[in-house]
């Protein structure tokens, strides 16, 4: 055992001539020095500011982890065992809607927590919405134009 | 249900506080509507009831200068704000506040990934980056950079290192890895902490400590300031990665593998954070337990012993990697090979055998910092999705390891409950996490499984165990059981509250540090 660790010692300490030479760490970045403002009185009036990603974005970030198709989704794993055939993956589903898809993701269901406006705008759950919808739809026509 | 409102606020002043507001960010993102809104900061997965962690509302800047203005307005009003980063400390309280009528602080729109450097190997981040976001930008990059990220994944690198939260690669305790923060005081100034607050530091991100009393502890698992920027040092890709997990057929294996893992852990044979699996864990990743038992209370010994046959599973798994050029790895597996092939019946399993397996491949993406989701199968085991983690510290050593295990699978037991749990091992410590998993729409089983936890905290406790984390039903009573000298631990912790947030507005209650004038209240 002694030789054995001897040897993973002497390899290891090598380990960090490895490295290529490669940009020096830059000072960070924007370091502000604020100061502690008063708070403004003028109103601000609603804009939005945000970008708002596409469904197929929201889709991958948020949802395929869980939902995607294949052994490993735990969400896709329960709906296989929960729901009849053919209802497991939601982007091979055509019975969803936007109303529904919005009710779920704003407010959890069982296992699946809820997503903030944060997480997901409202613009963008309308996206993620149509999207999912969309790729049912094609899913099935695909399928049917199998059979 | 009425407003929830912070307390000894009127509905008219939290108006007002509202509106100053909404006059810095605009309303996009301040969110005061209970149904539409709100519902998305609840804790889905409490033992107790939705309404006991209710905020009031919730706000979400973009800017430093935002957050200062923010605290400003919770200052004049006295009005408790409650810092989240991605949100996603479920198990834990999610994004819920401590108590109803916060004013949840969702950092979740600053979400820049200000530097990634891949010769020093160090990412800055805000607190809005997810592992999924630095993992996918560092991708898009080609960095030779691995993450290490927490299982599931959609949690976020401030946060989860600020929660004292765990991974497991080489890199799996996340606030050694952390290097220099930027923090927005309760009065609104802003401190860099360790090189940056020199002049023209260019060793922000590697260097910890500065000079004088290294701080930054003081604002993770606290209330003390809000971390608004984080150094976090990544490991380089390295030439070769070989995970491998080893089975073991008997309970009392535990204190075997544990005491074998030790040294090559101490010794950095092993190097990442390795884990000690218990079957009904590693068997939630592919089934659920009414595929194999559908009786009432804790699954049957007949019934584990087929689950373990069916998957090929040990009642014990233990996961580990070794990393680097082939000469490193073969010497050091020779050697882990040697050493865990002293326990009878033990099988050594590689990707040529068990890849398709979720559980194998979740761990084998974990260990190389790859996020994933799977991890949250475990919550299919029973259905309904509540859990939360019952989480105390252990030794490296076979028999505390076992005492802290029986300790609480006879607990679990005796209120009906699985043991489902791993050992995740660092270099000196275990983090012991218990999945406590409940079906949240069942009030009994909630209430079960509070009762249970509460119970946990004292067992544990008279054995000399102590928690690392826990949720927000539990903070005060954790925080009072880490009680030498008459709790001189959390008196220090209270009068630095107090000096750094007079009026207490800063997440109170977490961790049990409460400010002076909400002390005597609970």
């Amino acid at each position: 055992m002694n030789k054995h660790l001897m040897i993973a010692w002497l390899l290891v300490s090598t380990m960090g001539l490895l490295g290529c030479e490669q940009s020096e760490p830059n000072k960070p970045a924007n370091i502000e020095k604020p100061v502690a403002a008063p708070v403004t009185k003028a109103p601000v009036k609603k804009v939005s500011t945000s970008t708002v990603r596409s469904g197929k974005v929201i889709y991958e970030l948020h949802c395929a982890g869980c939902h995607a198709a294949g052994l490993g989704h735990a969400a896709t794993m329960k709906l296989e065992l929960a729901r009849p055939e053919g209802m497991s993956v939601l982007v091979q589903r055509t019975d969803l809607t936007s109303a529904y898809i919005h009710h779920i993701v704003r407010d959890g269901l069982l296992e699946m927590p809820p997503f903030r406006p944060t997480d997901i705008s409202d613009e963008e759950l309308e996206n993620l919405a149509q999207y999912m919808i969309k790729q049912g739809k094609a899913y099935n026509q695909q399928e049917t134009s199998h059979e | 249900m009425n407003k929830p409102l912070p307390q000894g606020i009127s509905l008219e002043q939290f108006n007002g506080a509202i509106a100053d507001i909404i006059r810095i960010i605009g309303d996009e993102y301040v969110f005061t509507d209970d149904i539409k809104e709100l519902r998305s900061y609840r804790d889905p997965y409490n033992t107790t009831r939705d309404e006991d962690f209710a905020p009031s509302a919730a706000v979400a800047p973009k800017t430093l200068e935002e957050i200062q203005k923010i605290l400003a307005v919770a200052n004049q009003y006295k009005i408790p704000v409650w810092t989240i980063s991605t949100g996603k400390n479920f198990a834990y309280g999610g994004a819920a506040p401590r108590k109803p009528g916060y004013v949840v602080l969702d950092l979740k729109r600053m979400n820049r990934i200000i530097e990634v450097n891949e010769k020093h190997g160090y990412a800055i981040v805000e607190p809005g980056v997810s592992y999924y976001d630095l993992y996918n930008y560092i991708q898009e990059k080609g960095y030779k950079l691995w993450i290490d990220c927490a299982a599931p994944a959609w949690g976020g690198i401030v946060g989860n290192t600020s929660d004292h939260g765990a991974g497991y690669t080489p890199y799996g305790d996340h606030l050694l890895m952390q290097c220099g923060m930027q923090v927005v005081l309760a009065d609104g100034t802003v401190v860099e902490t360790g090189m940056v607050g020199s002049t023209n530091s260019k060793t922000g991100s590697l260097y910890k400590y500065g000079q004088g009393p290294w701080v930054d502890g003081l604002f993770t698992q606290s209330n003390f300031g809000v971390i608004t920027r984080m150094g976090i040092w990544l490991m380089p890709e390295p030439p070769g990665y070989t995970p491998f997990m080893v089975t073991l057929p008997h309970e009392q294996d535990l204190e075997l593998v544990t005491d074998l893992a030790q040294p090559l852990k101490l010794n950095m044979v092993i190097p990442n954070a390795a884990t000690t699996v218990d079957l009904l864990w590693e068997a939630s990743m592919s089934h659920t337990k009414a595929q194999y038992y559908t009786g009432k209370g804790p699954m049957p010994d007949s019934a584990r012993k087929k689950l373990g046959a069916d998957l090929g599973l040990g009642v014990w798994n233990f996961y580990a990697a070794v990393y680097g050029p082939p000469p490193i790895m073969k010497n050091n597996l020779d050697l882990i090979r040697d050493t865990f092939s002293k326990i009878p019946g033990a099988e050594f399993h590689y990707d040529d055998t068990r890849k398709g397996s979720p559980g194998w491949d979740y761990r084998v993406e974990l260990m190389r910092g790859k996020p994933n989701m799977t991890e949250f199968s475990l919550l299919n085991w029973v259905g309904g999705g509540g859990h939360i983690n019952f989480s105390p510290i252990s030794a490296v050593d076979g028999k505390d390891s076992y005492r802290q295990f029986d300790m609480i699978r006879k607990r679990a037991h005796e209120f009906d409950f699985d043991y489902i749990g791993e050992f995740l091992v660092g270099w000196r410590d275990q983090h012991h996490i218990f999945m406590l998993m409940f079906d949240r729409m069942n009030a009994e089983e909630k209430k079960r499984a509070h009762d249970l936890f509460d119970v946990l905290i004292d067992d544990a406790a008279n054995h000399g165990y102590g928690e690392y984390r826990t949720h927000l039903s539990f903070m005060d009573k954790i925080a009072d059981s880490y009680s030498w000298n008459d709790g001189a631990l959390l008196s220090m912790q209270q009068k630095i509250k107090d000096e750094l947030d007079p009026n207490g507005i800063l997440s109170p209650g977490k961790m049990g540090i409460w400010p002076k004038r909400m002390r005597d209240d609970t």
